[in-house]
């Protein structure tokens, strides 16, 4: 079943090197009645043809917005993108018109969705609206269109393809659903495809099912895939890279076995030792991440992770970190792709990564004063003693 | 109520409870129908939704035991049926003794005192218009406990338990976190000393770095004020983290039934095996040496279960061994296979030792060394919550 859809859509030898995607210091705001939200601020990355990148964070850590401000798909006109630039295959995509752009999502740049039951039109069957993308982007009559969709839904692993053209989203499971959502994903053969949260939605059974199926159409396909995620475990075996984001910011990246094997950033660490872990159960204890994560309309001063971060020093709550090689001060311009980069004033080591806490001359007089004020801070919000 | 299929499984359940130790909570051939009717007028009774299917287990005092299972398979309503807010339709509950099916009004009422439950969505199970106080304190209230006084201290002490700043009586819901809005959920179950708690994926809807921050929680006190969980969750990490034994279930019934420790190493229903594999290990290197059952299909309708076993739709291992009729034609009913472990499935025998039992779980397979290292953690300040009294003796995996 590897027959894709490539019919009449430009596919151009990909320049070996070339990043396809060039995001440069994008910050996005939204406004709301409790003042300027920043959900995104100063994220720069690069992401080659055919790779699969990881981005992983907690709700409201920008990983979304990022993902919806590359689309221009941002909430008008609460969201607005009010810096940097976006580079697509060449093409700036935030100078891009309106016309141009829509004919870019879908064709070039696909999403798939978290929950594939609000994202699909309910009162319309799935043949209407697969057909409906590919006459939008073709000349494409309504025969070769049905035989397109047909198509797609035959490499997503839809059973009956043909008779559940005819079906309405409701008459499908959320599993099934989601396999439309991916063909429609798919069915212009992008270049990119962004996944949200492609299988939160979805029992764990079926959530291998279509992690499995990502990956296979991401090779069959030669699309590159960025997979948006809350949980370590889905990219620790689907991606090679993998960004960390917390407070509208990359914390982290690296790639994906090197990022597990020597977490540097204390968010990271906290990540992956406050998760249970299947094959190792209770003989290892949680350590929870203390307090809250920021309020994106009065972000702190210095390292927005600093109030919850063992590791923190003085520094770390005046002066906000960039993205670094671990221990140096050489930025991040210029080193090649997948070098391990940390946004932090004092890394953990792999001894203090392995413990899930700082050596005990790391907890500073400063670090007390950090957990302090969060728990003022959190107490001011309503909360822990 | 039919009890034709049920009748067998009632016999073969608690492997060897140890003589003395009477369980705290005995649920046997538990039967959780729903109508469906059709009509409008006259409605006519058309079928039944089966949720639970004939499910029997045990849960001694000071123990966890893990429901774990897919959406759809009933883990919730079993939860709910034995705290009676579902009458069953079949089989009973013993709690400490008394059969919770057959008791109604006011000595139910007083049997509910010592069961509490905590709900998944802490946006959704309380109450907006209460303030924490009203909300911690409305079970105290209920049962006539203490005067208005006495319940405003147990409410602020109750607060500092949990780890909320004991000042925030006053305050409402919307005021809170997720996760402080789930310690106020705990703090609610913990208000009328109860022995047995049923938390229904009481840490679905945190964010991940919440979330232990509830686990911790509800260790420690389970271990300060000796409770007995019945702790139901979808995430097999986390059933696997906090529970003694682990039941699974699939389409109403319980498939396999044993400790968690082992349920990883050793799985032995076809079911469990596939579901182990499906979940995904935080460690790349764990990750490479995995394999995983891509299970085909949905769960069918528990309205229309198949015959036989219900898993049989899916079942790897009925498809390797050319499809035994006796899968469709006979209920596998829950049989010991070693000592406290218990499997419904005709051919577990030849689960165990197979490539896909072995090789769903890797941490084995790779040098030890290749994932963290078990590190004994001492208590610190980062951690208050970890500093708990010495550790339970127990067989936690």
């Amino acid at each position: 079943m590897s027959r894709i859809v490539d019919v009449g859509i430009d596919d151009t030898p990909r320049a070996g090197t070339a990043p396809l995607l060039k995001v440069r210091d994008l910050r996005v705001e939204f406004s709301s009645s409790s003042g300027r939200v920043h959900a995104v601020n100063g994220v720069s990355f690069e992401l080659e043809p055919h790779e699969l990148l990881g981005i992983v964070g907690e709700s409201g850590c920008g990983k979304s917005v990022t993902s919806l401000a590359i689309l221009r798909l941002l909430a008008k006109p609460a969201g607005r993108v009010v810096g940097g630039q976006v580079e697509f295959d060449g093409m700036d995509l935030l100078g891009l018109g309106d016309d141009e752009m829509r004919d870019l999502r879908g064709r070039q740049v696909a999403m798939i969705f978290q929950d594939p039951m609000t994202s699909l039109n309910p009162v319309t069957t799935i043949g209407e609206q697969l057909i409906e993308v590919v006459q939008a982007h073709t000349k494409l009559n309504r025969q070769e269109a049905e035989k397109r969709a047909l198509e797609t839904l035959e490499l997503v692993g839809l059973p009956n393809a043909k008779s559940r053209l005819k079906n309405f989203p409701h008459q499908f499971s959320g599993g099934m659903r989601q396999r439309v959502m991916i063909a429609m994903a798919l069915i212009m053969g992008p270049k990119l495809l962004i996944a949200d949260e492609p299988t939160t939605a979805l029992d764990v059974t079926i959530q291998a099912q279509i992690l499995d199926l990502i990956g296979r159409v991401a090779r069959e396909t030669g699309a590159a895939v960025m997979l948006i995620t809350h949980d370590l475990g889905v990219v620790a075996g689907m991606t090679q890279r993998i960004q960390v984001m917390y407070a509208g910011q990359i914390v982290e990246t690296a790639t994906t076995e090197e990022l597990f094997a020597h977490p540097r950033h204390p968010y990271t660490v906290g990540l992956l030792r406050s998760i249970p872990r299947l094959d190792i159960g209770a003989s290892r204890e949680l350590i929870p991440i203390e307090g809250l994560p920021p309020d994106l309309t009065r972000l702190p001063a210095g390292c927005p992770y600093a109030p919850r971060c063992a590791w923190a020093i003085d520094r770390c709550l005046v002066e906000n970190p960039s993205l670094t090689v671990p221990g140096t001060t050489e930025p991040a311009e210029g080193l090649p792709l997948g070098t391990h980069l940390a946004a932090c004033w004092n890394p953990a080591t792999d001894e203090e990564a392995r413990a899930g806490m700082p050596a005990s001359g790391h907890i500073s007089a400063v670090s007390l004063a950090a957990q302090e004020r969060a728990a003022a801070a959190a107490a001011a919000l309503g909360g822990q003693s | 109520m039919s009890s034709g299929s049920g009748a067998a499984t009632s016999s073969a359940q608690v492997p060897a409870p140890a003589p003395g130790d009477a369980p705290l909570l005995s649920v046997d051939d538990l039967h959780m129908w729903f109508p469906i009717t059709s009509g409008l007028i006259l409605e006519r009774h058309v079928g039944d939704v089966r949720a639970v299917d004939g499910v029997s287990f045990d849960i001694r005092r000071g123990e966890t035991l893990g429901l774990v299972g897919e959406s759809g398979c009933g883990k919730s309503t079993t939860g709910r049926a034995i705290l009676r807010l579902y009458h069953p339709t079949g089989g009973s509950v013993m709690f400490d003794g008394v059969d919770l099916t057959k008791l109604e009004g006011e000595p139910l009422r007083r049997m509910r005192r010592r069961m509490q439950m905590i709900f998944q969505d802490p946006y959704a199970s309380l109450n907006p218009r209460m303030t924490v106080g009203g909300i911690v304190g409305e079970p105290l209230a209920v049962h006539g406990i203490g005067s208005h006084a006495e319940r405003r201290e147990r409410v602020a002490e109750l607060l500092d338990v949990v780890g909320l700043n004991p000042n925030f009586l006053n305050r409402y819901p919307h005021e809170f976190s997720g996760g402080q809005r789930q310690r106020i959920g705990v703090a609610r179950a913990l208000a009328v000393n109860p022995d047995l708690i049923i938390a229904d994926e009481p840490i679905s809807a945190l964010d991940v770095s919440i979330q232990a921050q509830i686990i911790n929680l509800l260790e420690k006190l389970q271990d300060e004020f000796h409770l007995t969980y019945l702790f139901i969750a979808h995430d097999l990490s986390v059933v696997r983290h906090v529970s003694d034994r682990i039941a699974v279930m699939y389409l109403g019934r319980i498939v396999e039934m044993v400790g968690s420790r082992e349920l990883y190493e050793r799985p032995l229903h076809p079911y469990s095996v596939a579901l182990l594999s499906a979940v995904p290990i935080p460690d790349p290197e764990v990750e490479k040496h995995r394999r995983r059952i891509i299970l085909t299909g949905d769960v069918p309708s528990p309205a229309s279960p198949p015959s036989g076993c219900h898993f049989h739709t899916r079942c790897w291992l009925r498809e390797r061994l050319g499809n035994p009729e006796r899968c469709v034609a006979e209920d596998p009913v829950l049989r010991p296979l070693s000592s406290g472990h218990q499997v419904a499935c005709h051919f577990a025998e030849e689960v165990d030792g197979s490539a896909e039992q072995v090789l769903q779980v890797t941490g084995r397979a790779a040098a030890p060394s290749a994932t963290a290292p078990v590190v004994p953690t001492p208590p610190s300040a980062a951690a208050p919550s970890a500093a708990a009294p010495p550790p339970r003796p127990r067989g936690r995996g």
